[in-house]
């Protein structure tokens, strides 16, 4: 399977984007309304504005900054705009971002007089010379092992670990020999499975990376008061068969297929290297998907056992179902179906190279229903107070 | 584990030789003898009552404070006695995770 290739749009620092897109991104909350007026002018344009600005503190400042860098160096990123407040800010978010050699142009309201009709001419004005730019590319032929692929699951049910998360698995092991990138997140999903985790860690210290990962957030939940169990498995689990948190997890786990384990990463955080990557970060799918196409991903394969309208806005998202009513009913919504499976009229292991056969196809250019319907956004978390 | 192959229809899943639960593929009615696929082939086990597609039943009576396992992994203790055939879900199985 690692013959395979798609058709990329190679950017100048050597990674390969499965979209071309232009990319809004209000770096403070002051700009938002700017850059979605800016946003609608340009059908096709992706708009990131953060909702927050000056005030956020410690780790969300440092995750903030990670998101939004991340976010803006997608290889999916073909150029940006990159809109703020203050210079200094603005400027230092657009030298890291145009390290990757991508077209950035940076405006703030300070230069504009705090005139956000001035901001939005220049900024509309910026923005069609980058949309035409981004015109002009075409895309070429990649192998498999530029591809950096996320897991992600979704109101899931025992379907899900049963075979849409083994699917995903299979397709994660074919990514990763053949020199790509995977990662999954969801740290709550890995309780009850670290003795599983930690036999496939690369070294001791991912090993204790993974407890820990895992302890911390055991930790923060019995310090807020909160019974895990009453929050996950979710009543949406719990309605479709799932009944405690290990069952779930041991379920969701399969995405991560069954290569070594490289490190632990934190949310928004590019993998230093290839291989297979866990990310320790909330469950909850618009912001574990935020932080993992932030990472870098270019392609999100997200499963769902009872439906999950939701997908990312830069990295398409291709939804995975093997439960014969969800795929019925969501006929708009899933892209790769995996009844056969369930039923056992197919093999799992023959059903991987068809669901790597669409993620090549998605890559190409085949849109999801997601972006079809436009159901993408990212959402970056917040951990603590504001000042 | 879960690289099943091929298989005759059946009604209900075991993942691992040491699992005590059986997933339901469809519903399964009151009564009805169910043909369960294991890992040693398939087994029959009569359904003590409705079980909804994709919600576990014990194989075998599963006495209260047992370990209870899937994909032959630990996914909790039964807190009551639970009858072959009958559903085993969040009223008689309680997990461990953040309980320490």
């Amino acid at each position: 399977m690692s013959e395979r290739s798609f058709q990329g749009y190679e950017r100048p620092d050597g990674s390969i984007g499965v979209r071309n897109h232009l990319l809004i991104l209000s770096i403070t909350g002051l700009t938002g309304p700017t850059a979605r007026r800016i946003g609608r002018s340009i059908p096709g344009a992706r708009v990131f504005a953060m909702p927050f600005g000056s005030g956020i503190v410690g780790e969300d400042y440092d995750l903030h900054r990670r998101s939004l860098i991340g976010l803006g160096r997608n290889p999916n990123v073909g150029a940006v705009l990159l809109i703020g407040g203050h210079p200094p800010q603005v400027a230092e978010f657009a030298q890291t971002i145009s390290e990757t050699g991508k077209p950035v142009v940076a405006l703030t309201l300070d230069e504009c007089g705090h005139d956000a009709l001035t901001l939005t001419d220049r900024g509309l004005r910026a923005a069609a010379g980058l949309a035409r730019d981004l015109s002009r590319q075409r895309r070429r032929p990649a192998p498999l092992s530029a591809l950096f692929v996320a897991g992600e699951c979704g109101r899931s049910d025992p379907s899900s670990g049963l075979v849409s998360n083994p699917l995903v698995g299979g397709v994660v092991d074919a990514v990763v020999d053949s020199g790509g990138r995977a990662v999954i997140g969801e740290t709550m999903e890995w309780f009850g499975t670290v003795h599983l985790l930690q036999a496939r860690a690369a070294d001791p210290s991912v090993a204790e990376a993974i407890s820990e990962a895992v302890r911390r957030r055991e930790d923060a939940a019995i310090a807020a008061g909160i019974d895990l169990l009453g929050d996950n498995p979710g009543p949406t689990n719990i309605e479709a068969g799932l009944s405690t948190l290990e069952e779930k997890a041991l379920g969701a786990i399969a995405k991560g297929g069954s290569r070594p384990i490289q490190g632990v990463i934190g949310m928004a955080e590019a993998p230093p290297g290839p291989g297979l990557w866990f990310m320790d970060a909330p469950a909850y799918a618009p912001e574990s998907m935020t932080g993992m196409v932030a990472a870098g991903a270019q392609l999100v394969l997200f499963t769902t056992g009872a439906g999950n309208s939701f997908v990312n806005s830069i990295a398409p998202t291709i939804k995975i179902s093997a439960n014969p009513d969800s795929v019925d009913r969501l006929n708009s919504q899933i892209d790769f179906e995996a009844t056969q499976v369930f039923e056992g009229r197919r093999n799992l292991a023959d059903a991987v190279p068809d669901l790597l056969d669409l993620a090549m196809e998605v890559a190409s250019g085949t849109m999801t229903f997601g972006e079809i319907l436009d159901e993408g956004e990212e959402v970056v978390s917040r951990m603590g107070p504001a000042l | 584990m879960n690289k099943t192959s091929t298989r005759e229809p059946v009604d209900a899943l075991v993942l691992h030789a040491d699992d005590g639960v059986a997933t339901a593929l469809r519903p399964l009615a009151a009564g009805a003898l169910a043909r369960v696929g294991t890992p040693a082939g398939p087994v029959e086990v009569k359904v003590g009552e409705d079980i909804r597609r994709c919600h576990k039943f014990a194989l075998a009576s599963i006495p209260s404070g047992s370990t209870i396992r899937k994909y032959g992994e630990i996914i909790g203790d039964a807190t009551r006695d639970i009858a072959a055939g009958t559903h085993v879900h969040v009223h008689n199985l309680s997990g461990r995770a953040g309980k320490r």
